[in-house]
């Protein structure tokens, strides 16, 4: 009689959602376990499918941009701004500039909020619920900036078909300096407490590896494709006057390296994380 | 700015032989595709009836910028059937799901296309033209067959439309 050795190759199926409590959103996963390590998972969606697209087919052109706030619902400023600059492009409609740089401001304090929100939501997961409420803290100074310039926090409506609703409140640029101050103090402080800790980095370095043909087969973008080594920024792509600016941007291939960096700035970048 | 630098080129490529038509672009350089895509032109009476559209970017890896994009244009029918482009870019296989499931674009050469977004027992393309917003789909109980048992199921609300 012949004693087994080595671990039990069976695998196991779990439905994971579409609601679950440890993630965030609808999704259903349907995962093939070995013990605990997901060995494949086939993925369904749409339980977040709203018919934007269809119901914009009977609306006005302006009446689309509510729609658009509800797509990625942590960034409706870059949403309006990208559904407008699309009607724009198929009509030959030209924005003034003043209203095109007003669209780049409130799209990267969009995003900001966006990338506040993502990577508080990963500490959180991993643990660090301190690191998240820092960075809903951050969140919130600059949705009391987007309020003051929309009118919303979230629900933001801001862009029409060639340029956006209003022009920036008089005290906006005193506003703006003093939330980015507290912006960039929280996340210096999330810096502190997660870069370079230990449990941080085993949970997160070397894992979720992606070599950068594959993130390109793909078609991915944004952080995900940066921390894969493609330096691929698409401020930088599609408008001229920024083709030469230089954004921080990650290096490496693992989840390590979608971790929060201080938003561009001389002054700070003595005290900011190095990369 | 007047110019939309992601608008891309238009290239038109036959139904028929798309896949050497993309693979050709690939070999020129065009190693992402950013986005798949469908319009239905039923309004304008056009045949064929849909333009299935593939944006592609040409994206260099070592110094992040991309040189150019394309939109390669197909047009084919409503019961057209595509061969898949999966086997060039694996991002074309989620893309085809949703031409699939919202325009009805048939896919083939890859294990049998099911819906992205919508579930199996959906009827009909949302996204045609002819499709009306407020159509209602027939009520689905459980797969096992069983009917729904609490009596606000098979409550028929009227649409708010009218239609």
């Amino acid at each position: 009689m012949t004693a087994t050795k080595g671990p039990s190759r069976k695998t196991y199926m779990l439905n994971m959602g579409p609601a679950h409590p440890s993630m965030h959103g609808v999704v259903r996963l349907i995962l093939e376990l070995q013990a605990e390590t997901i060995v494949d998972v086939d993925c369904e969606i749409g339980y977040l499918h709203r018919a934007f697209e269809k119901h914009a087919e009977s609306e006005t052109w302006n009446n689309v941009v509510p729609w658009t706030d509800r797509l990625n619902y942590v960034s409706p400023l870059i949403n309006n701004v990208g559904y407008a600059m699309a009607v724009e492009t198929l009509a030959g409609i030209e924005v003034p500039e003043r209203g095109q740089y007003i669209r780049v401001i409130a799209s990267e304090i969009s995003r900001a909020t966006d990338h506040l929100t993502c990577v508080g939501a990963t500490a959180m997961e991993l643990g660090a619920f301190t690191v998240f409420l820092y960075m809903i803290k951050a969140r919130e100074y600059l949705y009391q900036l987007i309020d003051g310039l929309t009118g919303a926090r979230v629900t933001t409506s801001f862009t029409r078909v060639g340029g956006v609703k209003g022009d920036l409140p008089a005290d906006f640029a005193e506003k703006f300096r003093g939330a980015a101050k507290l912006v960039r103090e929280a996340v210096s402080e999330s810096d502190r407490l997660l870069t370079r800790n230990r449990i941080f980095m085993d949970r997160t370095e070397g894992t979720g590896i992606f070599s950068k043909e594959d993130a390109l087969a793909y078609g991915i973008t944004g952080p995900f494709l940066r921390s894969t080594g493609v330096a691929y920024d698409l401020r930088r792509a599609s408008v001229r006057r920024l083709r030469s600016a230089r954004f921080r941007g990650s290096r490496g291939n693992d989840r390590r390296q979608l971790r929060p960096l201080p938003l561009p700035h001389g002054r700070d970048r003595a005290k900011s994380a190095p990369g | 700015m007047t110019e939309n630098r992601l608008a891309g080129e238009r290239r038109d490529i036959p139904a028929a032989s798309n896949i050497e038509s993309l693979s050709d672009l690939k070999g020129q350089g065009y190693n992402v595709l950013v986005d798949m895509t469908c319009v239905d032109y039923l309004a304008q009476g056009r045949t064929p009836r849909f333009d299935v559209i593939y944006r592609l970017m040409k994206l260099d890896a070592a110094t992040g910028m991309d040189s150019g994009r394309i939109e390669a244009h197909c047009a084919v029918g409503p019961e057209a059937v595509l061969r898949t482009a999966k086997d060039l870019w694996p991002a074309a296989d989620w893309l085809e799901r949703e031409v699939w499931d919202m325009f009805g674009v048939s896919f083939v050469d890859r294990p049998g296309i099911k819906r992205l977004l919508l579930y199996e027992e959906f009827e009909g393309h949302p996204l045609r033209k002819d499709y009306p917003i407020s159509r209602r789909q027939p009520l689905i109980g459980p797969r096992s067959g069983d009917k729904a048992d609490s009596p606000s199921f098979n409550l028929h609300k009227p649409s708010i439309t009218g239609q």
